[in-house]
């Protein structure tokens, strides 16, 4: 079936769509790990919020275009708020201590982030609508092929460069790199680094936020969202290189084509692939495809 | 690790456990047993956190290969007890050398990352592997030796495979190898000039982790009678994480009362409220914000090298 | 400092047993409730909770059970087969349950009926299909509501020949209802083609491929099963592609049901057939009726959704029986339900005393906008029994 070249087009494109869309939720938890040094487990929590957030939103403005992408900016603002409160009451006092205690916190806010969501928003299934300017399909020549999943194959790349050039061509951006690397020197140096470590918590929460709402035209809103994602993530980043922007990038594709191809030849059978995928990456680089081993970082 | 306080603790836990069938209610008796089957898991685990300071993000994965072996074993294969469970504990150490070869090279979160990744394919084969596994659906029936059904008597045997199992963890512990290992966790660089073969000590570490979370999991499967995908989950595997760190990582009996404070927990809040997670989310994050120093103390040793 | 932690945990653990023990004895009939909570599935046991509730309010207002009330003991099952029988130890256990309704999935059922077995306790499974909770692992205590995957199979047979389906392509989640309804579909299908099966693991995101394979394939009719969040997912992926403008659908999985109608509101694809349990439009009995009134009450709107009756008619199965049995000694209890029928909102409904199997009418319809809602419905639509 792959040999006819419209069916082999439409699964290579969607296999960049799913790539794209979760590499915008990827680069949150990377950037994250990055500086801080965090191991976020909240992250899924904190995508399937950034759904809800913009659900409540859309039902607010309609199902319009309007709506829509003030429910994407709803759901980044109100989790980078909330994301912002963890950092500087929670994480704050947790930094000069041991990085297990970090851990316990992120586990904490699963858990409550999880009921949380079932207390404001319920148990009932809950859905967006494809914005009208990006429901149907488009005539790509070859074929014609879903507007929104062009959308995020295009958005993909846009935050990807925005991130590289927020990190390595703004001050700030040199601060948090430098952050990750030597704390004390900076602090030394007069710059606030707490303010940094809000700042790169907040972007990143962001992300995962963004991405949910993103994701919710192609899925439900619903209390289990988080609990799969947060694995789609964790395999991103891992294979990527913890850390990496460009890892995740490519970690993200790597996760789409094998996601779509996989489950044309392996059917069901797609899930012990991507494992296994992820476990064989990690035997032959241990640190990802592009992240440093410890040893050559210090 | 091990202290002589710590082994009075011990003493007056059994002690106190063996007074429970005596209580005359049968849900003491099987609350003790659940609680007895994850602070071995949590215990098991500790052998590799606790004395090498490589924390698994994957140990479930042993908990349910131990589970389904002796499920299968017991069941499909009709084998006596003891030999469904040695097999059980061989299956997972098996499994834990063989997983274990590949991780122990690594450290801190690369280490993590990759039980996680093996633990995640652990529960993608149980999910699929039907003819041995039940599949989705689990392995729904595990043949119980009539000696064991009854729950007192599940109570006496699981009381005795934790008390065996937990002398056999203290000697270790208190062992020439547990030293070395601690040795190793505290500085691997010195451990190795030393003439320690690092990874070989803590490879030997993981696949006695493996070795009794195997345990644990086939007396989980004969407790629940049966066995099902989900204990390979990494829910699974954070939630024994919690229980350790909760306890702390640095004394022999820390996993323990972190498994049964976290379980009863657990249990009591999901009694009160259909929010129970939302419940536990909050007195963990109390309990990690406002006794840190609680914490710290046993944390703090775990940091030190890292700072030289 | 170490022994003081230690005599704090130890006196924590103290209270944590003396807390659990035993408490109540007033003389109530407790009812123990396992069901999803929290999670994706939690719109179902909330729903299935709902008719427990409502049932149990009903015989309580007139007084119980010989004078005896109702009292419902809700526990979560994670949609863990092994927490779901950690909650039914404890309240069999602990609060000396000797009646259990739920779990709601296939796993969670099986778990918990084998617990059931060798703890004699009636355990009524108000809403699985799967076989082999009354089938392979068929005793003496257990009980099956829903309409078995086999009883399905055959009614769904009728809807294809009814809107002249030739091939028919099969997709859905993995699991235990997918491929035990697909067999029994293709077991009783005859002159219709089978064009083939796609599956997804359960619980995946992404069905991009699947969908690309289903529009390829040469099937007039696509026979699924993804429930819930799943289908709303597909659904969502699959429009833009066009798969509703070329292929009929048979959904299974109660895709009839309001809640995922609701959820998706304009999005439901158009002329979907698909089946529910109950709907609240149904207009054929006064029984129905006066049962929709109460229930619209409890949950507050008109709109209510399909779960609910599955719970109800286990509450009721299960007082009748007691009734019937003059006592709640857990094997009259069995004893009595053998055989019994109620009378139940959709007519009467009785478990086979061989079987266990209640086999429960569904309504079968196709999903279409209907004027004057914004939410779809089916019509036409007909009580299958």
């Amino acid at each position: 079936m792959l040999a006819n070249p419209i069916v082999l087009f439409i699964q290579v494109m969607n296999a960049l769509s799913l790539g794209m869309s979760l590499f915008v939720i990827a680069a949150g938890l990377t950037l994250i790990f990055g500086v801080l040094r965090i191991v976020n487990f909240a992250h899924g929590a904190f995508y399937m919020v950034g759904a809800y957030l913009a659900y409540t939103v859309v039902q607010t403005f309609g199902d319009t275009n309007l709506g829509f992408f003030l429910g994407v900016a709803g759901a980044g603002l109100g989790m980078g708020l909330i994301a912002f409160l963890i950092e500087r009451f929670l994480l704050t006092r947790l930094y000069d201590k041991d990085p297990m205690l970090q851990l316990l916190l992120t586990f904490a806010l699963v858990m409550i982030l999880r009921d949380a969501v079932r207390m404001v928003w319920g148990s009932d299934q809950h859905s967006i609508s494809t914005p009208p300017a990006l429901s149907g399909a488009v005539n790509l020549g070859l074929t014609y092929y879903p507007t929104y999943m062009l959308f995020l194959l295009v958005l993909g790349p846009i935050v990807a460069f925005a991130l590289w050039f927020g990190i390595e061509r703004t001050r700030w951006g040199r601060i948090a790199r430098a952050a990750r690397l030597d704390r004390e020197m900076l602090s030394a140096l007069g710059v606030d680094v707490n303010l940094v470590y809000a700042a790169v918590f907040v972007v990143g929460s962001m992300l995962a936020a963004i991405g949910g709402a993103l994701a919710a035209p192609r899925s439900a809103v619903d209390p289990g969202m988080d609990a799969l994602v947060i694995i789609d993530c964790f395999i991103i980043v891992v294979i990527g290189g913890l850390g990496s922007l460009i890892g995740s990038f490519v970690g993200a594709l790597i996760l789409g084509f094998l996601t779509i191809f996989g489950s044309f030849y392996l059917q069901e059978w797609v899930i012990v692939a991507s494992y296994a995928m992820m476990v064989f990456i990690l035997i032959l680089r241990p640190w990802g495809l592009f992240g440093q081993s410890d040893e050559v970082r210090h | 690790m091990t202290s002589r306080p710590q082994l009075i603790f011990l003493l007056a836990v059994f002690a106190v456990l063996a007074v429970v069938p005596f209580l005359g209610a049968r849900y003491p008796v099987e609350l003790a047993t659940q609680v007895m089957i994850f602070s071995l898991f949590a215990l098991s685990l500790n052998v590799l956190a606790g004395q090498t300071g490589n924390l698994s993000f994957g140990h479930a994965a042993f908990l349910s290969i131990g589970g389904y072996a002796c499920a299968y074993f017991l069941t499909r294969l009709g084998w006596p007890l003891a030999v469904s469970m040695a097999g059980a504990v061989i299956m997972s150490a098996a499994a834990a050398l063989i997983i274990g070869a590949l991780c122990v090279r690594l450290n801190a979160i690369y280490f993590s990352m990759l039980t996680l990744a093996f633990s995640m394919l652990v529960w993608a084969v149980a999910t699929k592997w039907r003819s041995i596994t039940g599949g989705d659906d689990g392995f729904v029936g595990v043949d119980v030796p009539i000696y064991l059904t009854n729950p007192y008597s599940f109570f006496w045997f699981t009381l005795a495979v934790c008390a065996l199992s937990v002398v056999a963890l203290w000697i270790l512990s208190a062992s020439a190898m547990g030293h070395a290992l601690v040795a190793i966790r505290e500085n691997p660089t010195r451990a190795s000039f030393l003439g320690m073969n690092v990874k070989r000590m803590r490879l030997a570490a993981f696949v006695i982790a493996g070795a009794f979370a195997g345990l644990a999991g086939c007396l989980l499967a004969m407790y629940v009678r049966g066995m099902y995908p989900q204990t390979a989950f990494w829910t699974q595997s954070g939630q024994v994480i919690i229980m350790v760190l909760l306890g702390g990582i640095h004394s022999f009996i820390g996993p323990i009362i972190g498994a049964a404070v976290l379980y009863l927990l657990e249990v009591i809040t999901e009694q009160y409220t259909e929010y129970w997670s939302f419940v536990m989310g909050l007195i963990l994050l109390a309990i990690v914000m406002a006794f840190p120093e609680g914490l710290v103390g046993i944390f703090s040793k775990l940091r030190a090298p890292r700072r030289s | 400092m170490r022994a003081v932690g230690i005599a704090r945990v130890c006196a924590a653990i103290a209270g944590a047993i003396s807390l659990a023990a035993p408490a109540r004895a007033e003389d109530t009939i407790k009812i123990g409730v396992i069901l999803p909570i929290s999670g994706g599935a939690a719109y179902v046991g909330q729903g299935i909770g709902d008719g427990v509730r409502l049932a149990v309010d009903q015989i309580n207002a007139v007084g119980g059970i010989k004078g005896r009330k109702l009292e419902i003991l809700l526990r979560d099952e994670m949609l863990r087969p092994d927490a779901s029988v950690a909650a039914a130890k404890e309240l069999i256990t602990k609060d000396g349950v000797k009646f259990i309704i739920g779990p709601a999935t296939s796993a969670t059922s099986l778990a918990v009926s084998e617990l059931a077995k060798t703890e004699h306790i009636v355990n009524i499974s108000p809403s699985a299909k799967t076989e082999a909770i009354t089938g392979s692992k068929l005793h003496e205590y257990i009980f099956q509501l829903a309409p078995t995957t086999d009883v399905d199979g055959v009614r769904s047979v009728g809807v294809l020949n009814k809107i002249g389906a030739k091939s028919v392509c099969f997709t859905g989640f993995d699991y235990a209802y997918t491929q035990d309804w697909f067999k029994a579909i293709k077991a009783n299908m005859g002159a219709i083609q089978n064009a083939g099966e796609f599956l997804v693991p359960l619980n995946t995101t992404d069905y991009s491929t699947v969908i690309g394979q289903l529009i390829a394939s040469s099937c007039d009719t696509v026979v699924g099963t993804m429930y819930g969040g799943g289908f709303i997912a597909f659904v969502k992926q699959a429009a833009p592609f066009g798969l509703f403008k070329t292929k009929k659908l048979l959904w299974g999985a109660n895709t009839g049901d309001y809640a995922v109608a609701k959820a998706l509101g304009p999005d439901f694809p158009e002329g979907v057939w698909a089946a529910a349990s109950d709907i609240w439009y149904y207009e054929g009995s006064d029984a129905h009726a006066k049962y929709q009134a109460a229930l619209a009450q409890l949950q507050g709107r008109k709109e209510t959704d399909m779960w609910p009756i599955t719970g109800y008619n286990a509450v009721n199965f299960l007082a009748a029986a007691i009734e019937k049995a003059g006592s709640d000694d857990p094997k009259a209890v069995r004893d009595a339900l053998e055989g019994l029928t109620i009378d139940s909102p959709l007519g009467p409904l009785t478990v086979d005393a061989k079987t266990h199997r209640a086999n429960s009418p569904e309504f079968y319809g196709q999903v279409n906008s209907v004027a004057g809602s914004p939410v779809k419905r089916m019509s036409p639509y007909e009580l299958v029994k």
